[in-house]
């Protein structure tokens, strides 16, 4: 008969055995009788002989049965029994670990969707992105995140195109903001004007249509449009019929081609249509503004594309040097351009969730191990009725197991609950909005797997310690006196583990929230608040001409002072706070001329009349531009402080020309203004060249307003004001001042709000744990108290005792946990701003507040230790 | 307390190996196994003679024996074990690898004077 028969034949096979076992006595009883015994001492002495009639036939049994699958079924159904009769405890710690278990869930999932999972592109792996390399003294002195990916010019881009040898395909990507119309209301759409090969090294087919092909893609090539999904469902319903529709973009018809599907588009560059390139060969402009993606030939590794492109970019500098000397060129891996500066922040999280599971895990094992101890005789007497030891610690780590199982199944519900509010905070880690993210398959496994292993984890400890229980002592002392020296040990390390853990989350916390703060209370130079900003582009077919572009602005602006409630108006090529710069060389006209690439390199920004009213920086010397600063005259320069300073030491500036190698080539300088925070909050001010937007008509970006009431309730007035001038003007984000201050700040807020978060669940868990330790101690020192207080002990000494126990249990957790964060902080330095990873300031903090929350939560044991009443803790056995 | 496994014999599998060397010579009821082995160990080996069924059922699991019902020297309804070859196969590897361990044992309780 084969394993599986016996197993679903027990029945049967039992009966064959118990009928086999009687024989077999009575077998040997007839025998004993024959020797001359009674019957009745025969089957006595037959039976004793035999042994153990239950437990053979048990082990007979065993042997056929899937035996680990049985006993496990068997040992939880006793878990959940001996649970179920404790709920407060059950419930305590499934909380603990529902908590611990979904945080990672939830952190998880967003790791495995933004770092683990492939780019949703075929041979993603070759597709990398190449940047131009500034030389060593620009990097250094860069206010940009990443000032070794700088845009390409399109001069480079064809040299590259034609002398690299490591790429199948290379495309250029421009991002552009345009107008559409033609369809519903004017509105401005973020577009990407692409190479043909652009769809080639994606790899993607259009789910319409075509893409546009190498004829297209030249200069002055054929007008035609591609969608983005989500475009053709807004603005054509999802029509299928829209391919050789005509739409207006930048006031030019353009025919619609194709449509991509869904979720088609560059995570880090969002775009909802693109139209061709159409770079000019020989173009001459040394502008560096495109994003250059490429795809490797297969077996070409990265470096040997970073080496070709280099050699390249070097021989350029060498032809070109007043352009290009000394600049390189590299590939960045797609998958790393979009991850690279996220990864921080979500392993950062992701750590900190692990070590928030780790301390439920710790409380969780010291529930265990009280329990355990409360259980000794229970456990005891299973063993001296012949459970094997190995058998005790089974049952153990089943119950373990059903904890965090139990754990596990809310933990995933909290898990959803925490994307939800992650899915809409992704935009602010610098990642793109996702779909609403849910964990999947994979994840849910990990969860599984990770309940698993938690439930060793925290089981492990309690089934070996009390396995060993031997059963005489056990069953010989009354329950009260026996706490296990080893178990209040292991007991005494768990909380101090955890003590440790939520110190270097408080403390990495702590360092963010400071850093954050630094931010936000920076002096910016310029008064953030009741200023309105309104983005916005030309439409260059109607504004081609300077003049008229000046002329625009300048109508706009007049419109909107006349407003009642605008005290000043202005605009800009780029809003503070934005992020962006830009940046060029000059040279003092009234100094001999550097040499080619020596020449000093200022920040640029381009502004109209009143800017420095609007903004409320004040001017230190010389006057703002005004009406009087026309495209016919001497451009004007203003220069800030730190430039005065730096290029003007011990001088006026007023009055000095500068030669400059972008825009208007050369200026006299008018004014100087006080310096201003112009990049993001983080970057100190640097010396930047001013320049007026009425004799730098190309360079806009948007408009801004000073309001006396709050600038959000002008803003339907001041799109009006545009639309009065031309009304197909497309506007979008209209926000104030303090927004765009927000959103620079988003990520580190919400960095440093998440890291709080879990920081303050461990310091929680952490603090449930010293609780529980010291308030069973106290429980299982009744007796010795009562004694005490019977002799005349103080109460006071009693709780001085206790909380002294509570400070001896936590002292070594905070000296490990100082020692650990020492060397953890350091991987957040690139995240801190203005602070140093080891500030002692937030070190000593975090250590005084672990320190009191302590106190606090040994105060409520020390205070039961003060009211044992003598005569009951006596009598108590 | 003893555990159950202390119980069973010298080492584990020991008796199993008893039980087939008994087999080896006929066809036997687990009583006339037990009284078997216990004669030819001259009582020497005390075994508990329930422990005898638990071997059985291993022995039957790895198919080193077969069972039927069948009737004892008394007329009782019994199960009889046989041997079959991949038990006798067993046998013979256990007893070669059993003499070369109590080879080794001697050897080292006994060694030869110098």
């Amino acid at each position: 008969m084969n394993r599986v028969g016996r197993f679903f034949r027990r029945g049967p096979l039992d009966s064959e055995l118990a009928a086999e076992i009687a024989a077999h006595i009575e077998e040997m009883a007839d025998d004993l009788i024959e020797s001359g015994m009674s019957r009745e001492e025969a089957l006595q002495s037959a039976r004793a002989h035999f042994g153990n009639r239950t437990a053979l036939l048990e082990q007979s049994r065993e042997v056929w049965s899937f035996m680990p699958l049985e006993t496990l079924l068997r040992d939880l159904r006793i878990g959940v029994r001996s649970l179920r009769r404790t709920p407060l405890f059950t419930a305590v710690a499934i909380a603990t670990l529902a908590l611990g278990i979904g945080a990672n869930t939830a952190i998880f999932t967003v790791i495995d969707k933004v770092l683990l999972r492939p780019l949703p592109f075929p041979e993603s792996d070759r597709i990398v992105m190449l940047w131009e390399k500034p030389p060593k003294e620009h990097l250094t002195a860069s206010p940009l995140k990443n000032p070794d990916q700088n845009t390409v010019s399109p001069a480079n881009f064809m040299e590259w195109k034609s002398n690299t040898h490591a790429f199948t395909d290379m495309a250029a990507i421009l991002g552009y903001s345009m107008g559409v119309s033609g369809v519903g209301a004017p509105r401005a759409v973020n577009g990407q004007r692409v190479s043909a090969a652009f769809f080639r090294i994606l790899g993607v087919a259009p789910l319409l249509g075509r893409t546009f092909d190498q004829s297209e893609d030249v200069p002055n090539g054929a007008d035609v449009v591609v969608l983005g999904y989500d475009l053709w469902q807004t603005q054509f319903g999802g029509d299928r019929a829209v391919v050789g529709r005509t739409i207006s973009l930048l006031d030019q018809p353009f025919r619609i081609i194709g449509v991509m599907p869904r979720q088609f588009d560059l995570p880090f560059a969002h775009a909802e249509l693109w139209v061709p390139v159409q770079i000019v060969a020989g173009d001459t402009d040394n502008g560096r503004y495109l994003s250059v993606m490429a795809k490797l030939k297969p077996g070409v590794s990265l470096r040997s594309a970073s080496a070709d492109v280099d050699d390249v970019e070097r021989q350029i500098g060498r032809e070109r040097p007043r352009f290009a000397r000394d600049w390189g060129a590299w590939a960045n891996p797609l998958y790393r351009q979009t991850t690279g500066e996220v990864s921080t922040a979500l392993l950062l999280l992701f750590g900190a969730v692990t070590f928030v599971l780790l301390i439920a895990a710790g409380n969780v094992a010291n529930l265990l191990l009280m329990r355990g101890a409360q259980r000794r005789r229970e456990i005891a007497v299973r063993a001296a009725l012949g459970a094997s030891r190995s058998r005790i610690a089974a049952q153990l780590l089943a119950e373990s197991l059903i904890l965090s199982l139990a754990g596990g199944i809310p933990g995933i519900a909290v898990a959803f609950y925490g994307l939800n509010a992650i899915s809409a905070s992704l935009p602010a880690l610098g990642l793109p909005a996702m779909e609403r993210l849910y964990p999947n398959a994979q994840v849910l496994l990990f969860s599984a797997g990770l309940s698993l292993v938690t439930a060793l984890l925290f089981g492990l400890a309690p089934a070996l310690a009390f396995s060993r229980v031997e059963p005489d002592d056990a069953l010989k002392q009354s329950g009260v006196r026996i706490t296990g020296r080893a178990g209040r040990r292991i007991r005494g390390a768990l909380v101090a583990v955890e003590v440790a853990l939520s110190l270097v989350l408080l403390t990495g916390a702590g360092l963010l929230a400071r850093s954050f703060l630094n931010q936000i209370t920076v002096v910016r130079g310029y008064r953030a608040d009741h200023i309105l900003t309104v983005p916005m582009f030309f439409a260059p077919t109607r504004y081609h001409d300077n003049e008229r572009r000046a002329r625009y602005v300048g109508e706009m602006l007049e419109r909107i002072r006349a407003l009642p409630g605008v005290e000043a108006a202005s605009s800009a090529d780029m809003l503070p706070m934005t992020g962006m710069v830009s940046g060029s060389g000059f040279r003092r006209l009234d100094r001999p001329e550097p040499p080619p690439g020596a020449a000093p390199t200022a920040d640029f920004l381009v502004v109209s009349p009143q800017y420095f009213k609007t903004m409320g920086i004040p001017m230190i010397s010389g006057r703002e531009f005004d009406e009087g600063d026309t495209i016919s005259k001497e451009p004007s320069i203003i220069v800030n402080q730190t430039f005065a300073r730096k290029y003007f030491p011990g001088e006026n500036p007023l009055g000095h020309a500068l030669g400059l190698d972008w825009s208007v080539r050369h200026g006299v300088i008018v004014g100087v203004s006080a310096d201003a925070r112009q990049t993001d909050l983080k970057v100190d001010p640097r010396p930047v060249i001013i320049l007026a937007q009425s004799q730098s008509p190309r360079y806009f970006g948007a408009l801004v307003a000073r309001t006396a009431a709050r600038p959000e309730t002008m803003a339907n007035a001041v799109v009006r004001a545009v639309h009065e001038v031309d009304p197909d003007q497309a506007v979008s984000d209209v926000e104030s001042m303090e927004q765009v201050e927000g959103e620079s700040v988003a990520r580190p807020r919400l960095e440093s709000v998440l890291l709080s978060v879990f920081a303050g669940i461990a310091l929680l868990l952490a603090m449930i744990g010293l609780y529980g330790v010291l308030a069973y101690s106290v429980a299982q020192r009744t007796r010795e108290i009562g004694i005490r207080m019977a002799l005349g002990a103080d109460a006071r000494q009693l709780v001085k005792d206790v909380a002294g126990d509570g400070l001896r249990l936590m002292l070594p957790g905070i000296v490990a946990g100082v020692a650990v964060s020492l060397g953890v902080t350091r991987l957040l330095r690139s995240l801190l701003y203005d602070i140093g990873p080891t500030d002692p300031l937030t070190f000593a903090a975090v250590c005084t507040l672990l320190l009191l929350v302590g106190l606090a939560a040994s105060w409520m044991p020390a205070r039961r230790a003060s009211r044992v009443d003598p005569v009951r803790s006596l009598r108590w056995e | 307390m003893l555990n159950n496994d202390d119980k069973r014999s010298l080492f584990p599998g020991a008796l199993e190996m008893m039980v087939l060397e008994t087999l080896r010579r006929g066809a036997l009821h687990g009583y006339a196994i037990a009284r078997h082995i216990q004669q030819r160990s001259d009582d020497l080996l005390q075994i508990e003679e329930g422990t005898l069924y638990p071997a059985l059922q291993r022995l039957l699991r790895e198919g080193w024996v077969e069972a039927e019902w069948g009737l004892s020297d008394r007329n009782r309804k019994v199960r009889i074990y046989r041997i079959t070859a991949a038990g006798r196969k067993q046998l013979q590897r256990e007893l070669s690898s059993f003499d070369r361990m109590l080879a080794g044992i001697a050897r080292v309780m006994r060694p030869q004077a110098s």
